[in-house]
């Protein structure tokens, strides 16, 4: 290699010197003509580098999302979607009071169906049984829970009903150590 | 007596900054619900009598054409106010009792005392809910 880098500089060197006469002469009606014959200088190519990886992008690759999006099943949000129902008191004022009362019931009723599912119910029951018959039954139930984030999504007035749809999302990363723990 | 004018500067910079302070209130909100039927709903709004070591959090525009009441837009916006504080915490109690097959229930909602301040600007009145810092 550096025999050959050797011989290529003095290759060029002579051609140099050689070059700055032959243009004089050349200028001067060209009275000798010099031949330089090529030079041929062969260089080995460098090795070829291996394919770069970054480049290249499989149909494989495009279909899977990024590494920061794999999440397994259990840390989707859960979304938890309610209907409340409420109805106008019958003494109103006014079809807008009615209204406004019957969705301020109906979104009291989908609060307590969202605490019902995210919080859970407290049960308490008892029957009373006399010579076989059933004289006395009560069951009650209890919630109480705070919610916050939840959405309504629609509202609809119909025939003195109002039916309110909510909807609550919940971020298992947050709280699956709660959930999982009841 | 030639600190009259300096005197009279202070007090007018403090007149001025004071008129530019926000105001923040306590607002608190009950409905009890029998039967899906509303019974009763209470809806306190007060001025904060000390001041509260709070940051702004979220924040809703009300359009209050030329009105600087607040009780009235409150009650102008009352629906619109409600939603969006309910949204940052709602307490949720119910008590249903089914009694030989009847069944009657007590909802009640709260939104807990929150702490808001109310600027004016351009027609719109704006209600940032205050967290309170530890």
């Amino acid at each position: 290699m550096k025999k050959i880098l050797v011989i290529s500089a003095l290759l060029s060197a002579v051609l140099m010197a050689e070059e700055a006469p032959a243009q004089e002469v050349f200028e001067a009606d060209q009275p000798n003509v010099v031949v330089v014959e090529p030079v041929v200088v062969t260089v080995p190519a460098p090795a070829p580098e291996p394919a770069a990886h970054e480049g290249q992008v499989c149909p494989q690759d495009m279909q899977e999302p990024p590494h920061s999006a794999k999440r397994p099943d259990s840390y989707k949000k859960i979304r938890i979607n309610v209907t409340g129902q409420g109805v106008a008191p019958t003494m109103t004022s006014s079809p807008a009071q009615a209204y406004a009362l019957a969705k301020r019931a109906a979104i009291a009723d989908a609060y307590r169906l969202l605490a019902e599912k995210v919080k859970g119910v407290r049960i308490e029951g008892s029957d009373k049984i006399k010579n076989m018959m059933v004289q006395r039954s009560e069951v009650r139930t209890f919630v109480d829970a705070v919610i916050a984030e939840a959405e309504i999504i629609e509202t609809v007035f119909q025939d003195g009903l109002c039916e309110v749809e909510m909807e609550l999302n919940i971020d298992p990363k947050q709280w699956h150590s709660i959930l999982a723990s009841r | 007596m030639r600190k009259r004018p300096y005197l009279a500067f202070f007090l007018i910079f403090f007149l001025a900054s004071g008129l530019e302070a926000t105001q923040t209130y306590i607002l608190s909100y009950r409905a009890q619900v029998k039967n899906a039927v509303v019974i009763s709903e209470s809806f306190h709004l007060t001025e904060s009598m000390k001041e509260v070591h709070a940051h702004p959090a979220q924040k809703l525009e009300i359009n209050a054409s030329n009105e600087t009441d607040l009780q009235k837009i409150l009650e102008k916006n009352r629906d619109e106010i409600l939603e969006f504080l309910m949204k940052y915490g709602t307490h949720t109690r119910s008590h249903e009792k089914v009694f030989n097959n009847k069944s009657s229930s007590l909802v009640s909602i709260t939104i807990p005392p929150t702490y808001i301040t109310v600027d004016f600007k351009n027609d719109y009145a704006i209600i940032t809910r205050l967290i309170l810092q530890d």
